[in-house]
């Protein structure tokens, strides 16, 4: 694939798709840019919510069992459950006995949205790209494969909202949610 | 206001041309909904299947394929080495995309459009069969639709917090679980719509239908009838966003817990543990 547009994808479009997924909004179709004389000078809209991976978005690994937050998401190959916690990582849990399901790991994976199993590999978006994960440990996760850029996700405006809100701008990190505000010049609109 | 009207698009890409051009020409349907998806297909364990996914998944494994969904396209990996998938194959389905579900060698996709059918050829690819349009039940509104199936029927949510005004002036929110005809999946046929208290994930497992409801719980469904099934039970004391049917347990997730029965009795499922997590 053509790097630049990996990068692009990487960074821009995939997060916005995983904000509206966590509103479970009614959503319009299309936004647009405002020409200058249409910029309103402050008006109620929406602003975006960055995530803050704390670090690099393309780092995955284990970390121990935690409270889920957004679940969006489940998955199992027989005694294993795997919880997708919307945008941060997924649940690692053993239910051999489902009567006394054991909380094992998880799993930080930014920007996931879903995940599958496959031969004993965890598989999952990281943001726009295919991660392959090794999870024979799963309290010691290792990506052995990535594809950059495969998910073209394009829903980086407030996917269910109809008026302004302030553009979505990859260089300030990932796009995680959408919140009411009063907003400043917006540049952006749905319509 | 004006400036509904002089708004200039700025296409950023021939995708996004392509997106505001599909957008414009059905801007009448554009009142929508956006669902998470993870549809998952508790229903589906052939032995092709190595894991199970509730109805909201967007990739999903098969044999040795990967298939995956984002806003537009289906696409096929290569997982024969399990260590390094490969897109061998890539394909525009429509628009709004959510979820992917798998059975017997077919893919069921919903999108906020309507649902698709696939076959998945002995290459792996899948091939495009037929399609349900939910404007044929919903004319004005896009739903969230996780999509769920067997041999002959597919059962898809459809769910929208935004109000439609119907011809009369009434307005409605959208909570409807539509039962489709996909014994041949060229041409999909309506079999009935069901109003179902805002629903969100789906499993099938035989005559059974478990419909998480959200904050209003779970629902459990026989559906050895499906233009007239029968609801067996409901519960209330959780949440549901989606569901998994293995065997005689039952996994349903909620925002915040894992929750598993026993349904060996739909009429009366058992709680066989609630973890708000982690539990360790």
């Amino acid at each position: 694939m053509h790097l630049g547009l990996a990068s692009h994808l990487q960074a821009f479009r995939f997060p916005a798709l995983v904000l509206s997924a966590a509103l479970l909004l009614p959503g319009c179709s299309i936004w647009d840019s405002l020409a200058p004389e249409e910029v309103p000078d402050e008006v109620f809209g929406r602003r975006p919510v960055y995530l803050d991976v704390g670090g690099d978005p393309q780092s995955i690994y284990s970390l121990p069992p935690r409270a889920l937050r957004n679940g969006a998401g489940i998955v199992t190959d027989g005694i294993w459950l795997y919880i997708i916690d919307l945008n941060t990582g997924v649940h690692v849990i053993d239910n051999t006995d489902p009567e006394d399901p054991i909380s094992i790991a998880f799993i930080w994976i930014p920007g996931v949205r879903t995940a599958t199993i496959l031969d004993g590999r965890l598989i999952a978006n990281n943001l726009g790209d295919l991660v392959t994960i090794n999870i024979d440990d799963p309290t010691n996760a290792q990506v052995v494969d990535r594809d950059s850029g495969l998910f073209l996700d394009d829903l980086n405006f407030p996917e269910g909202f109809f008026g302004f809100f302030e553009c979505y701008d990859p260089s300030r990190g990932i796009l995680l949610d959408w919140e009411d505000a009063n907003i400043r010049n917006p540049k952006c609109r749905t319509f | 206001m004006s400036y509904l009207l002089v708004a200039k698009p700025q296409p950023k890409s021939p995708m996004k041309t392509l997106l505001y051009l599909l957008a414009a020409g059905l801007m009448i349907f554009s009142v929508g909904c956006e669902g998470d998806g993870n549809a998952l297909s508790g229903t589906e364990q052939s032995a092709t299947v190595g894991s199970l996914s509730g109805s909201y998944a967007r990739l999903i494994a098969v044999g040795n394929y990967l298939y995956a969904v984002d806003q537009t396209d289906l696409i096929t990996f290569d997982a024969s080495d399990r260590d390094d998938p490969r897109e061998m194959h890539r394909q525009t389905i429509g628009r709004a995309v959510e979820t992917l579900f798998h059975h017997s060698g077919n893919l069921f996709i919903g999108s906020r459009e309507g649902m698709f059918t696939y076959t998945i050829q002995n290459d792996g690819v899948p091939q495009r069969r037929g399609e349900f349009a939910y404007s044929e039940v919903l004319p004005m509104a896009e739903p969230c639709d996780p999509v769920v199936a067997n041999d002959n029927v597919a059962y898809a949510t459809l769910y929208s917090d935004r109000s439609v005004s119907d011809p009369c002036g009434r307005t409605q929110r959208i909570q409807m679980l539509v039962a489709m005809d996909i014994t041949d999946l060229d041409d999909v046929q309506l079999i009935r719509t069901y109003e179902v208290p805002s629903p969100r994930g789906l499993a099938l497992r035989g005559d059974l239908l478990f419909v998480c409801n959200d904050a209003s719980g779970l629902t459990v469904f026989d559906v050895a009838n499906p233009s007239d099934i029968q609801m067996l039970s409901r519960l209330t004391d959780m949440e549901a966003w989606d569901v998994i049917a293995k065997d005689d347990v039952l996994m349903v997730v909620s925002t915040t817990e894992l929750i598993q029965y026993d349904y060996s009795d739909p009429s009366a499922l058992v709680e066989l543990s609630r973890i708000p997590m982690p539990r360790t």
